[in-house]
């Protein structure tokens, strides 16, 4: 067993850190002594939940561009906006700095975050040349960034609350809100399920030939 | 130890194997089959694209422009391309699938704009929100999917019930499209449509008549143009009529039964209709079933106007239909026939016969024999201020020997006299002729010649006079008076004898006054010889005296 885990880990050591708060315990003891919560070595199925969470995302990701983030009723006429139509409405209208917040927290992230997570998923499974050290960084970085990407869904749920004067300004949200706000979701729920111990095992591949 | 034992053993972790699939994929899983029923479920219930040509793309904005239909949004306008001849342009849409039953070849597609006109204001709504593509469904059984958008709204939606039908004007009565159709006065249709006929020179219209209203139109339903104000002066004076507010400005179609004729059968769509100028002219040029006559006039038919009534003692028979101003010289076998033909119609319905064959038979039959008795035709003159006639039936004095009836222009002739006009005028110049005629000059000198005598008469008289008083100053002819005298006062002597005091008159009374008592006296032995002439004879027995006689009741 103590072929999965790298040496100097405390899982090699034969103890467990409860993920709950923390308490370094042994790894024969099913729940943690002090707060009474499950101990994993791992996290179960750790790798398998981020990517199915991942690819969900990635599905959402589609229609979440496709489909319109805002329905945008101007005297009467109506405009449906998509993320990157708005974004491109935006920077002609002159509102560049608008434009470029935006086009980070509600692109940008999302795919940087898909990228990482990705990534670490790839080394955790198959190993790679960066460092432990770096690859928890990265994962870091995906929980630092993730939340921003809810700005997005935040301006369109603040314009739908406040502007509602009828024909002749009114904003609602479309249905690429909600694909957005799930694929927002589903990729914190991955970096959430993602169990950072797994980065420094040994590459799932290897464990498999070693058994 | 041991106590400690269960404890030990509860904390003992069990070390397993997991499954080596999570359930989780489950979500990913999900979500594809979401996101798959959904690429499916669009593909599937793509609604059709239909392309729709328009002369220009004005308002047209590809995204956004939307496809409605009684304002429901059923699609919207994908792209906008030139066409392959860059005359014109394509409009690609995309429509909702629930309309793909609507998309029939006849389905009607325009641009809905702000548009000012006649009939109002419209697509104001498009102002604010931008033009939108209008669509209404046809009728047709056979689908399609490319159109010919029409570049100005339809009149009327082809959904609408109603009847059109169709009108013909001689002249142009300025009716647009879009005007109202009027009875009275109250809006039941539009004209639709309106076309120069450049072979008949004839305006046609189309009017549309909406459903529970086009029951109006009957048979005997005419109608008339109602456009603005009415302004006539005529012999009966001066005549202003005025529609609604809505004509005045903008005109319109008015339609009505005439209150001289019965309601009628049902229209009769297929045939056009003829649209009078106003209403006036609906009572008198309306088109009769007629029998047509030839009048041949000696006089001049100067104010004769086609359209000019016909009448008998005041009473319309029918219409001058034709005055043909060229003389049918010749015709008729006649090499001197110079009079002119005026063709009328009579027109039975007018007088209050069906309007039918049947009465133009018995109307003609009628005039035909009645020209036997002395009906003849005249000129007239129906207004002194315009100097229009009219044509006026009438007996006059039988034409004896008026066997066979003329015919001249194809039709009977009904015969004629000289008119009303032309009589006097002909009356006046006799009485001219005849001043004309008379020998003025014999007769001065005759008078003068009467003078002459008349002169010497006048000596005469005077030698007479002259004569008389020579033989008054003779002195027996002075003593005459008093020989007269004398004799005067003999003949009073004579007189004075019969005188009241005179003894002659007293005596003659007496003898008077005798006579008249000896009558008395005698009148009981009178009497008595009367009732009983023998009492002179026999001794008369007193007979009973007389009772007066009453009246017996019984």
């Amino acid at each position: 067993m103590s072929v999965y885990y790298n040496q100097g880990s405390a899982a090699a050591a034969g103890l467990v850190s409860c993920t709950e708060c923390g308490l370094v315990a042994s790894n024969k003891l099913p729940k943690c002594p002090r707060c009474n919560a499950r101990l994993h070595a791992r996290s179960p199925h750790s790798l398998q939940i981020t990517l199915a969470l991942l690819i969900t995302a990635l599905v959402l990701f589609i229609p979440a561009n496709l489909l319109p983030m805002m329905v945008t009723e101007q005297l009467g006429e109506v405009e449906h906006n998509t993320i990157i139509g708005g974004i491109i409405l935006l920077w002609q209208e002159g509102s560049q700095p608008i434009a470029i917040v935006v086009f980070i927290a509600s692109v940008i992230v999302p795919v940087i975050k898909f990228i990482i997570l990705f990534f670490l998923c790839y080394c955790a499974a198959f190993g790679s040349a960066l460092s432990a050290k770096t690859r928890v960084n990265l994962y870091r970085l995906t929980e630092l960034i993730g939340r921003w990407s809810m700005v997005d869904i935040f301006v369109v749920a603040v314009l739908v609350a406040l502007i509602h004067l009828d024909h002749l300004l009114n904003v609602e949200p479309g249905n690429g809100t909600i694909a957005f706000a799930g694929v927002i979701i589903l990729t914190m729920f991955a970096a959430n399920a993602f169990d950072p111990r797994i980065l420094w095992d040994q590459p799932l591949t290897k464990r498999i030939n070693n058994k | 130890m041991t106590e400690n034992t269960p404890e030990v053993t509860a904390q003992q972790a069990t070390i397993t194997n997991r499954d080596r699939i999570s359930k989780v994929w489950l979500i990913p899983l999900i979500a594809l089959m979401i996101g798959g029923w959904m690429v499916l479920d669009t593909y599937l219930n793509k609604g059709p694209e239909i392309v729709i040509t328009f002369a220009n793309a004005q308002g047209l904005e590809a995204g956004k422009t939307r496809v409605k239909t009684l304002n429901v949004d059923i699609g919207y306008v994908d792209k906008v391309l030139l066409n392959d001849n860059h005359d014109g342009v394509q409009v690609h849409a995309v429509l909702d699938p629930q309309v793909k039953g609507m998309l029939s070849q006849n389905a009607q597609f325009w641009v809905v704009r702000p548009r000012i006109g006649r009939g109002g204001i419209s697509g104001l709504g498009t102002l604010t929100s931008g033009s939108y593509i209008e669509f209404v469904a046809g009728d047709s059984a056979t689908e399609a999917l490319v159109f010919v958008g029409l570049e100005e709204a339809p009149i009327t939606a082809k959904g609408i019930a109603g009847v059109r039908l169709n009108l013909v004007s001689e002249k142009g009565d300025s009716l647009s499209i879009g005007e109202p159709v009027l009875y009275r006065g109250f809006e039941v249709g539009q004209v639709e449509r309106s076309t120069f006929d450049i072979g008949n020179r004839q305006v046609h219209y189309q009017i549309f008549i909406k459903s529970p209203y086009s029951e109006l139109l009957t048979q005997n339903t005419y109608f008339w143009n109602s456009s603005g104000v009415d302004f006539s002066a005529t012999a009966e004076g001066i005549n202003v009529n005025v529609g609604s507010l809505e004509s005045i400005i903008s005109g319109g179609v008015t339609f009505d039964v005439p209150t001289d004729l019965p309601l009628g059968g049902a229209i009769d769509i297929s045939q056009d209709h003829v649209l009078y100028p106003n209403k006036k002219s609906v009572y008198e040029q309306r088109q009769y079933k007629a029998k047509q006559f030839t009048i041949l006039f000696e006089d001049s038919v100067r104010g004769l106007q086609v359209g000019a009534p016909v009448e008998y003692r005041g009473i319309r028979l029918g219409t001058v239909k034709n005055v043909i101003s060229m003389l049918n010289i010749g015709t008729n076998g006649n090499a001197s026939e110079r009079r002119i033909p005026v063709i009328i119609s009579i027109e039975p319905a007018r007088i209050g016969l069906d309007d039918n064959q049947q009465s133009i038979d018995k109307i003609s039959r009628l005039l035909e024999q009645e020209t036997q008795q002395g009906l003849k035709a005249s000129l007239k003159s129906g207004s002194l201020l315009t100097g229009s006639l009219f044509v006026d039936l009438d007996y006059y004095q039988a034409d004896l020997g008026l066997e066979s009836i003329e015919q001249s222009n194809g039709f009977t002739v009904i015969p004629s006299v000289a008119g009303s006009l032309a009589q006097i005028e002909q009356k006046v110049f006799s009485i001219l002729d005849k001043f004309e005629q008379m020998p003025i000059n014999l007769t001065i000198e005759s008078i003068n010649k009467m003078l002459l005598n008349a002169n010497s008469t006048m000596e005469e008289l005077n030698l007479a006079v002259t004569q008389i008083k020579e033989l008054l100053s003779q002195s027996q002819t002075q003593a005459i008076p008093k020989n007269i005298n004398q004799a005067l006062s003999e003949l009073s002597n004579t007189l004075n004898g019969f005188n009241q005091q005179a003894p002659v008159y007293g005596e003659l009374e007496q003898t008077l006054i005798q006579f008249q008592q000896l009558m008395r006296e005698a009148q009981p032995f009178i009497k008595e010889l009367n009732n009983k002439p023998n009492s002179l004879i026999f001794e008369s027995k007193a007979g009973q005296d007389p009772q007066p006689k009453g009246k017996t009741n019984d």
